[in-house]
């Protein structure tokens, strides 16, 4: 962002001094009215006789004779001496003149050489022999001489402005491509909803890195629809220069007129003369907003760089990043009322399920809790525990399509009932198999039923052929239904059940996962049972037949 | 119809580069100024159909040069484009007493500025040929 790269340097490289002094040419730099800003440099006598008064007064005055509107023609000094003037020019306008003088040997037999003599004290015969080896140019060569010098001026000049224009171009296309680079990194990391804090970091990061500012803040809202992380959180970079009470102050101020701004475009807040001088003088302040409120503002202030004033390059990168971060902020917004939303179902499903069957209230939760806690131990992602638990919820969601005289019957169960129970993981796959968001766990309820020999249903799967989801599941249904009542038998002890578990480690269970079952901490799935049995069902059947007792 | 001429007028000659390179290639004629002060000269001399000028110039602003040529007899008709890099915002009277139709901020797009171009050359095409009709 540099705006200010504008002013090239007036002088550039300048070439013509040497080159005339390789021609043998002395050379001046005078002013419009004649004053000399610059002399040759020579040494000895031709050195005293070129900076003296004498020589000074005669080009002060041909020089002042120039018509500065005009291209500038040789100048005659005096009999064989000839000045070349060449125009100095800034933003197109004539300043002064470098002054190249050229003689030829009739100068010396000049009355203006004479009283020059005269003026450096040293004898004239001295200063005629020094002179004499300079003045060797006729007028038709310092004519020539001086066209040329002219035309390389003006190609000089043009070599200048192609250099700024080169490096406008250069000091542009570098900020645009650190610009690109940013919205590219920033739009990048736009999918990554899970890690919201870090997002927003990441781009005050790149804002404050891009810009030419002390400071930059990302101060996001009270807003209830942000998730906890960032809800009232502060991202800044950079230092303020001033206290923490004073920059509240005034950020405040800042955000309430920024969020009052109509415009889309972001509010140029003006440091007042009572604020902290150094926190401006201006402060950039851009809304954070949606149709339902404003979610945070983005702030930059304590502009660095020549020119104080925020320019338009700037505002349009806190544009565009505020723009990512609305649209950030927004899906991850959808993407939490999203997952409730599905969670919810998923209850409701469960739900169903309970109702169906009081025996098994509250099973599908605990399984579920279960099922988590175990996956977490065999080292899953967060990602996978959160597929397992949901898996864990609807694991016997078929259960649904099984009759209920055959679920809550008391007694042994007949080849054809049972039959009939083991359609349940086929049932819950049929049932849950179009829903897009259910489609991982599908293995999970499929395959809860499997056993580590073989000997399950409904695949007959064996050992790794099981998917782990539902090696996970099975185990924690076993340990859940042996620990708690059956309509065909009362709970075991706690002993017993794990007692029974370890025992079918490597038969029924993967041997490999038994052992985590049996090290996980039971004490919120015991509180879970207590709650479980003491909570009211979803609702009771008319007659209530053989169904009161707990 | 006549080939139209567009005065151009910024001192970062990297920014007249880029747009004259986009209006040429349209087929437009493109004369360059590099401050306030030039650009008023070829206004006045070429009466051009279109000013494109940056707000901030030596010698003569983007601002002063759009109320000088709306003061002339000249180029009164002519209307401007101004560019900044600042988020300046035109007032009622400056409008008026120009013939500004557009504010662009820096950085720009040189084709959004064509595209602008062609709908102010296009829709004072029109006009006059209307009112000759």
């Amino acid at each position: 962002m540099r705006p200010d790269a504008k002013h090239g340097s007036a002088a550039g490289h300048d070439t013509l001094p040497g080159r005339c002094d390789a021609l043998g040419l002395p050379v001046w730099r005078v002013d419009l009215t004649g004053n000399i800003l610059d002399e040759p440099a020579h040494g000895g006598v031709l050195g005293l006789w070129l900076r003296s008064s004498a020589l000074a007064d005669l080009m002060g005055r041909a020089i002042a004779s120039i018509d500065h509107e005009a291209k500038p023609t040789m100048l005659e000094l005096c009999g064989g001496a000839w000045l070349l003037p060449i125009p100095e020019c800034r933003r197109r306008r004539r300043i002064g003149y470098r002054v190249a003088l050229a003689m030829g040997r009739e100068v010396l037999d000049t009355d203006a050489f004479t009283s020059s003599c005269r003026s450096v004290h040293v004898e004239e015969a001295v200063v005629r022999h020094t002179v004499a080896r300079v003045a060797t140019f006729t007028e038709a060569e310092a004519e020539r001489i001086h066209r040329i010098l002219l035309w390389m001026s003006d190609d000089q000049l043009r070599l200048e402005k192609d250099r700024t224009s080169i490096d406008g171009f250069a000091a542009q296309l570098s900020d645009a491509y650190e610009t690109i680079h940013t919205l590219y990194a920033v739009g990048r990391s736009m999918c990554n909803l899970g890690e919201p804090l870090s997002f927003v970091e990441d781009l005050t990061r790149r804002l404050y890195e891009n810009l030419d500012f002390g400071w930059v803040l990302c101060r996001m809202s009270n807003d209830a629809r942000l998730p906890t992380i960032l809800r009232g959180r502060s991202v800044s970079f950079g230092s303020h220069p001033c206290t923490e009470v004073e920059f509240e102050n005034v950020m405040s101020e800042a955000i309430i007129e920024s969020a009052q701004n109509p415009s889309e475009q972001p509010l140029l807040f003006a440091v007042r003369e009572e604020m902290p001088e150094a926190l401006g003088p201006q402060i950039i302040a851009m809304p954070i907003r949606t149709a339902k409120g404003v979610l945070g503002t983005l702030l930059a202030g304590s502009k660095g760089g020549p020119d104080p004033q925020v320019s338009s390059y700037e505002t349009l990168l806190i544009e565009a990043t505020s723009g990512y971060l609305t649209s950030f902020l927004e899906n991850v917004i959808l993407y939490a009322d999203q997952r409730e939303t599905f969670l919810g179902t998923v209850q409701a499903l469960t739900a169903a399920i309970d109702a169906k069957d009081r025996y098994t209230r509250g099973h599908s939760e605990r399984v579920a809790y279960l099922s988590a806690e175990i996956a977490r131990s065999a080292g899953l992602g967060d990602e996978e525990v959160r597929m397992v638990h949901i898996a864990g919820l609807v694991h016997d969601i078929g259960k649904i399509g099984v009759s209920e005289a055959v679920l809550s019957k008391t007694g042994p169960l007949t080849d054809e009932e049972f039959d009939q129970i083991k359609m349940h993981p086929t049932i819950g796959h049929t049932i849950l198999k179009d829903i897009p968001l259910l489609r991982d766990i599908l293995p999970g309820v499929l395959h809860h039923h499997e056993r580590w020999d073989g000997r399950g249903y409904p695949g007959g799967l064996a050992t790794d052929s099981i998917p782990q989801m539902a090696r996970i599941i099975g185990l924690a249904d076993t340990f859940d239904a042996m620990s708690s009542n059956r309509s065909y038998r009362p709970a075991m002890r706690r002993e017993q059940v794990l007692a029974e578990i370890e025992q079918c480690a490597g038969s029924q269970h993967d041997p490999a996962l038994v052992p985590l079952l049996l090290k996980l901490d039971l004490a919120k799935y015991d509180a879970m049972v207590a709650a479980h049995a003491t909570s009211e069902p979803l609702w009771s059947d008319g007659d209530g037949s053989g169904r009161s007792a707990a | 119809m006549a080939t139209p001429t567009v005065l151009l007028a910024d001192d970062e000659p990297h920014i007249t580069h880029v747009v004259a390179r986009k209006l040429r290639t349209a087929g437009i004629d493109v004369l360059t100024a590099e401050d306030g002060e030039e650009a008023l000269e070829l206004a006045l001399t070429h009466v051009p159909q279109l000013v494109i000028t940056d707000l901030q110039m030596p010698y003569i602003s983007g601002i002063e040069l759009a109320e000088r040529l709306a003061a002339d007899e000249r180029t009164r008709h002519v209307p401007l484009i101004m560019l900044t890099a600042r988020g300046y915002v035109l007032q009622p009277n400056e409008i008026e007493a120009t013939n500004i139709r557009y504010m662009m901020s820096k950085p720009f797009s040189a084709r959004e500025i064509l595209e602008k171009v062609l709908v102010i050359i296009h829709r004072d095409d029109v006009g006059s040929e209307r009112a000759s009709a």
